[in-house]
């Protein structure tokens, strides 16, 4: 166990963990943010996604201490009121369904936003294709991910 | 996850037994056999069983009589494997368990099926089980069971203390309620002037047949019968998205396909014509379905597609249409070549489900249907050897992703006042049989066994 400093969300955690812990396990359980979402434990699904230093990253597959002292954003770091573009896109666009996968996806669309602020089809495919969605609501992912890009040109 | 990964469990094969279980079609008595189940043998045990005498399900006229003077018959074989439901939250629940009384919370689709079991297992009346519900990341069948919920209870109760159980993706996909592994055997008999003068269709699975004998094209043609076989298994399975009818239609409806150019009809309208037979002079008592209803959704998806109209023809078309829980859906799927591989990149839906209360989320539960059937379709499967499953997490069992999902799926429901019906289940069978419809327009070659980009792998060119 070793004592351990968490900045996520802006807010400063100060956690006991094993330093092998999965920061998904130290963020949900220690942290007690369960917004984000074990799916797989193996980096397939995307459905741990936090960003880490503003990059997407599979929560399930970074041992606790090596995100110590950085900048973590989980799902509840993005706004507290669902007003960035990406979460609005994803209200106007009724895109989930049981909600389970979605905190990943919104996390990887609102990193590939901000890098490429108008993605083609491609780039999309290129940056949801380790997100797994059981209910298949891909279409409606891609949709809302334009939808942001336009309400973002917007501001 | 710590606590799961110090456990050091042991397995044992089990011994051969009989059990009673209680399960949608009443009580029936279950064969468990002990053997160590492969993939592979069962594959042989299925295509041994289909030879042999079966269970008669339904007969019209005299079926035998009229593949005796047939003309032409044409016969194929279909084929499906196990699937597992995979919801992307794995299977889990809290249990508080004392002497007294119990208190589970948890996400779980009918918990009035599992409270029984639970006040056994547990020794406690009714009463004194509180049970709570929480959202659902997915359910698909799955969380119809219980096993999850009677596991924490009993940790709970074991340990004296709240627990909260969470099954590992891989404990999850090898410890599963899987859709069973079906295969049918299809025969229409053709008199020298091309008419359908009989059908008859024999399926099987392990453990159970996917035979609804009273669907169409039952009460379509004078000379009918449809039996069913089972080969017993101890592999557990269980309901997955619209059960059975997710392997007859994909069967079925390709199935016909084949059957309507062999007459030089079009699908479409080769449907239409024996549906107005079902309807004008039906034969037989017990036929589920509304032949109007169901030729409304085969005529607003035809006009919707724009079916005939050439400026699709870059796309290879595919067409079917299944009735199951209670309600109607026809799809038409438009499939490119993309980087070798099969893409479906359009789709067109039309539903038939009564009033729809909230037409987004409607369309959205369509869409899903769409896309899961697409997956499951191309990459579904879980193979089993000696006993054990080969796949256990996503590494291994694929699934459907984003750029695979199709870029638009326009959805229109038939626009009537009948009571609602159900919308989970019906969209997903017909999309497995219009995929393997497409997918013959764009390689000359019919898709008959599942997952079907393996059989694409095996049947179209790679240089």
């Amino acid at each position: 166990m070793a004592s351990i400093t968490l900045k996520l969300n802006n807010k400063n955690y100060t956690i006991e963990a094993d330093p092998k812990m999965p920061l998904l396990w130290a963020i949900r359980d220690l942290a007690g943010l369960t917004g984000t979402k074990y799916g797989c434990g193996i980096a397939q699904c995307g459905a741990c996604t936090v960003h880490l230093e503003g990059v997407p990253v599979r929560s399930c597959s970074i041992p606790v201490s090596s995100a110590a002292n950085k900048n973590i954003t989980t799902i509840e770091g993005l706004s507290t009121d669902n007003s960035t573009a990406v979460q609005r896109a994803w209200i106007l666009e009724q895109v989930p369904q049981c909600g389970y996968c979605q905190s990943g996806q919104i996390m990887a669309a609102s990193a590939l936003l901000k890098r490429n602020p108008n993605p083609t089809d491609k780039d999309i495919d290129a940056a949801m294709q380790g997100h797994i969605c059981r209910c298949g609501t891909y279409p409606r992912i891609r949709k809302a991910i334009k939808t942001a890009a336009q309400l973002m040109t917007q501001k | 996850m710590n606590a799961r990964k110090k456990l050091k469990v042991e397995w044992q094969p089990i011994t051969a037994s009989k059990e009673v279980i209680n399960g949608f079609r009443g009580k029936t008595e279950v064969i468990i056999p002990a053997e160590l189940e492969s993939t592979t043998v069962q594959m042989e045990k299925m295509a041994e069983y289909a030879k042999k005498p079966a269970q008669q399900l339904r007969k019209d006229g005299d079926p035998e009589a009229a593949f005796a003077k047939a003309a032409q018959i044409l016969e194929r074989t279909y084929t499906a494997p196990f699937l597992a439901h995979n919801c992307m939250e794995p299977m889990n629940y809290f249990a508080h368990v004392t002497d007294e009384k119990a208190l589970l919370i948890g996400p779980h689709q009918a918990l009035g099926w599992i409270e029984p079991t639970l006040s056994k297992i547990l020794n406690l009346p009714p009463d004194k089980i509180e049970i709570q519900m929480s959202r659902m990341g997915g359910g698909f069948g799955l969380r119809a069971y219980g096993h999850f919920i009677t596991e924490a209870a009993l940790i709970s109760r074991r340990m004296k203390a709240p627990i909260k159980l969470v099954y590992s993706r891989e404990d999850d996909m090898t410890y599963g309620i899987y859709r069973p592994m079906y295969t049918a055997t299809y025969r229409a008999a053709l008199d020298a002037n091309k008419n359908l003068i009989a059908f008859h269709v024999k399926g099987g699975g392990i453990p159970e047949h996917p035979i609804h004998a009273n669907r169409f094209p039952a009460g379509a043609v004078d000379h009918y019968l449809a039996e069913g076989w089972a080969i017993p298994s101890n592999i557990t399975i269980g309901a997955f998205r619209a059960p059975r009818s997710n392997f007859n239609a994909a069967a079925e409806q390709s199935f016909l396909d084949e059957l309507a150019e062999l007459m030089g009809k079009d699908p479409i309208d080769f449907r239409l014509e024996l549906l107005q037979r079902a309807k004008e002079n039906p034969v037989g008592k017990n036929n589920e379905y509304d032949a109007d209803r169901y030729a409304g959704v085969l005529k607003l998806v035809r006009e919707k597609s724009g079916w005939n109209n050439m400026e699709h023809k870059k796309y290879s078309r595919g067409v079917a249409a299944y009735f199951c829980h209670n309600s109607y859906a026809a799809h038409v799927v438009d499939v490119v070549k993309k980087e070798g591989q099969p893409y479906v990149e359009r789709v067109f839906s039309a539903i038939d489900c009564g009033v729809v209360i909230n037409p987004d989320a409607a369309a959205n539960m369509v869409q899903g249907a769409v896309v899961d059937g697409i997956g499951n379709a191309f990459f579904g499967g879980l193979i089993h050897k000696e006993g054990v499953s080969e796949q256990n997490n996503f590494n291994r069992y694929r699934m459907i992703r984003h750029k695979e999902a199709p870029k638009k799926i326009d959805v229109h429901f038939v626009q009537n006042d009948i009571d609602p019906t159900g919308l989970g289940e019906p969209p997903f069978p017909p999309v497995f049989a219009a995929v393997a419809n497409a997918l013959y327009k764009n390689t000359g070659k019919r898709f008959y066994h599942q997952p079907f980009i393996k059989e694409w792998n095996e049947k179209t060119d790679k240089t």
